[in-house]
């Protein structure tokens, strides 16, 4: 008996680095998953989990920015598995949106990162709480970035990517606001803040995607973060941002001590 | 150390109704030249208003999310004015939404609140960017955020840092909402604008900070709560209630006072604006999102 036995998870993003590693992780501890994006490669990465574990994995290519694609993901979930235990919600854009480009430019970045990393986040989220609600509780864990936590995240917020940093900030309204409305309802809602990991968006930033030697060897691998995910699921706590650092463990930390939060 | 406003151009959004026009009479009051705008018609009775303090005033009917509105008034008000060196990113939207709401509802929740809050300020603050950097004689962007997120942390985090703030044994006066995500969201993100910003901008001694506004009597939280405009309406409940909010009079000179700082003044700071705490400007608090070494770095 796994940990994850029964339980049936939908992943976004999942056809890539964190993602991957996510289905994989929820996969191997016994759920079934629904794993998306908007790359072709979904499919190759979805039927070579499910010939790994065994446990069902169904790929499907949709946007999470299109509503459509959103309801109908969500509906094939339930359709095919009979309901909803876990939402990963990974799927993001990033890219360079220094302050001095030009307004044409603007414009367009707006979308290209806000329509995935919060459009499309709200949009998943809201078709798929109402699935949780309806299985007697769940798990939300929202993939966010280091620097929104105050703990070492010195110097870290980027200058060259507001857009992407603010999508990520933004995040930290909805892991607070959802994890005190959902906590009637059994869902717990967290966020995952890690630094920098082994996949194809940080090896996006370099020349031919090759890591910097001081960096190849210190980087965390996603398999090490799904395993936090997997941790995070099983601990229980609900509204927090979990951090993961370069050179330090990749735990779940202690439970805080409830920081003054009087909710307002 | 404080610097004079007179004769600096300015820029205000949603100041039609609540703690706009306050921030724009206050600006105009020290002497500058104040550009405004709303989605309302009312924003056109403001100008007059604020001309009879000796400066020059304008004002356009604009929907901050609305790209094309937002060129309308960056591009009228260096028209008008020859310039640019204040921008107040004060539009904002806010009603309840909740996760459970349908897709339906949170679509319009997104493109009236993140639209508003998140986009409004982004479209604003960078077309008064380019200008600023035109101009190459500096700059203040001031957005405005929520209470919610003030240092002290929501979502609750280890936070070992939090000895650097006065209050950290105090009660926070509010959580984030439960039934405010999306506007909670919104004004989160402007961290993103605020810390980015402000590095990219501090080696053109452009400042970026964000007023963090906790309760305040104004149009907007008088909506939220279903209370009459009208001061002085209220029933009994209510009016313990209004009690408790600040005076927008008094947010606006921690506005000002914040903004005649000038350039050596604090930068990346989000200032805290909490019911409960006297309505003034705090000493700059330690960053703990971001060190000072880092704003030392050019985009």
């Amino acid at each position: 008996m796994s940990a994850l036995d029964g339980k049936v998870a939908i992943v976004s993003g999942a056809a890539q680095g964190l993602g991957t590693a996510f289905t994989r992780a929820l996969s191997e501890a016994g759920a079934e998953v629904i794993a998306f994006d908007v790359q072709d490669a979904i499919a190759g990465v979805a039927e070579s989990i499910e010939s790994a574990t065994g446990n069902r994995v169904l790929g499907i290519k949709a946007d999470v920015s299109k509503r459509e694609d959103v309801e109908q993901v969500v509906a094939t979930a339930v359709e095919a598995f009979g309901g909803l235990d876990v939402l990963i919600n990974n799927a993001g854009s990033w890219r360079r949106t220094p302050v001095d480009s030009s307004w044409e430019q603007a414009l367009e970045d707006w979308h290209f990162i806000m329509d995935t990393n919060l459009k499309g986040l709200l949009m998943l989220s809201r078709a798929c709480v109402p699935h949780l609600q309806a299985r007697g509780g769940g798990d939300i864990v929202n993939i966010s970035t280091y620097y929104v936590l105050p703990a070492k995240s010195e110097g870290t917020n980027s200058p060259e990517t507001d857009l992407y940093n603010a999508s990520k900030w933004a995040i930290n309204g909805f892991t607070d606001a959802w994890s005190k409305y959902l906590a009637k309802d059994n869902i717990r809602v967290n966020g995952m803040c890690m630094g920098a990991t082994d996949t194809p968006m940080l090896r996006g930033l370099f020349p031919d995607g090759e890591l910097p030697a001081e960096m190849a060897g210190t980087v965390m691998q996603p398999a090490q973060i799904a395993r936090q995910m997997i941790d995070l699921i099983a601990d229980g706590r609900s509204g927090q941002n979990i951090g993961a650092w370069v050179g330090e463990p990749i735990v779940i930390p202690p439970h805080p001590a409830d920081n003054r939060l009087v909710s307002g | 150390m404080t610097v004079s406003l007179k004769g600096k151009n300015a820029i205000v959004t949603g100041a039609a109704v609540g703690i706009g026009p306050a921030y724009a009479e206050a600006l105009a009051a020290e002497g500058v030249n104040v550009a405004v705008c709303d989605i309302r018609e009312k924003i056109m009775d403001l100008p007059a208003k604020l001309e009879a303090s000796g400066v020059q005033a304008v004002g356009w009917v604009a929907d901050v999310s609305v790209p094309e509105d937002v060129r309308k008034v960056v591009d009228g008000t260096i028209e008008a004015f020859g310039g640019i060196d204040i921008l107040i990113s004060n539009a904002g939207k806010c009603w309840v939404s909740v996760p459970d709401d349908d897709l339906d509802k949170a679509i319009a929740d997104y493109e009236g609140m993140i639209g508003t809050n998140l986009k409004g300020e982004f479209l604003m603050g960078r077309a008064v960017i380019e200008q600023l950097l035109k101009q190459a004689r500096g700059g203040e962007i001031v957005n405005v955020a929520t209470d919610h997120m003030v240092t002290c942390g929501s979502p609750n985090e280890i936070c070992p840092k939090l000895e650097a703030c006065p209050w950290a044994d105090a009660p926070r006066p509010t959580g984030g909402g439960e039934v405010m995500d999306v506007y909670d969201a919104s004004k989160w993100g402007l961290n993103g604008f605020l810390f980015a910003w402000a590095k990219a901008l501090r080696p053109h001694g452009i400042r970026v900070n964000a007023l963090c506004m906790g309760a305040t009597d104004s149009w907007m939280i008088r909506d939220f709560f279903g209370f009459p405009q009208t001061p002085g309406e209220e029933d009994e409940e209510q009016m313990k209630e209004v009690a408790t909010w600040m005076a927008k009079e008094d947010t606006a000179q921690v506005l000002m006072n914040l903004l005649k700082e000038g350039p050596e003044g604090r930068t990346a700071q989000n200032i805290n604006l909490c019911v409960g705490r006297p309505t003034k400007l705090e000493p700059p608090l330690k960053n703990i999102y971001i060190t000072e070494e880092s704003l030392n770095v050019s985009a």
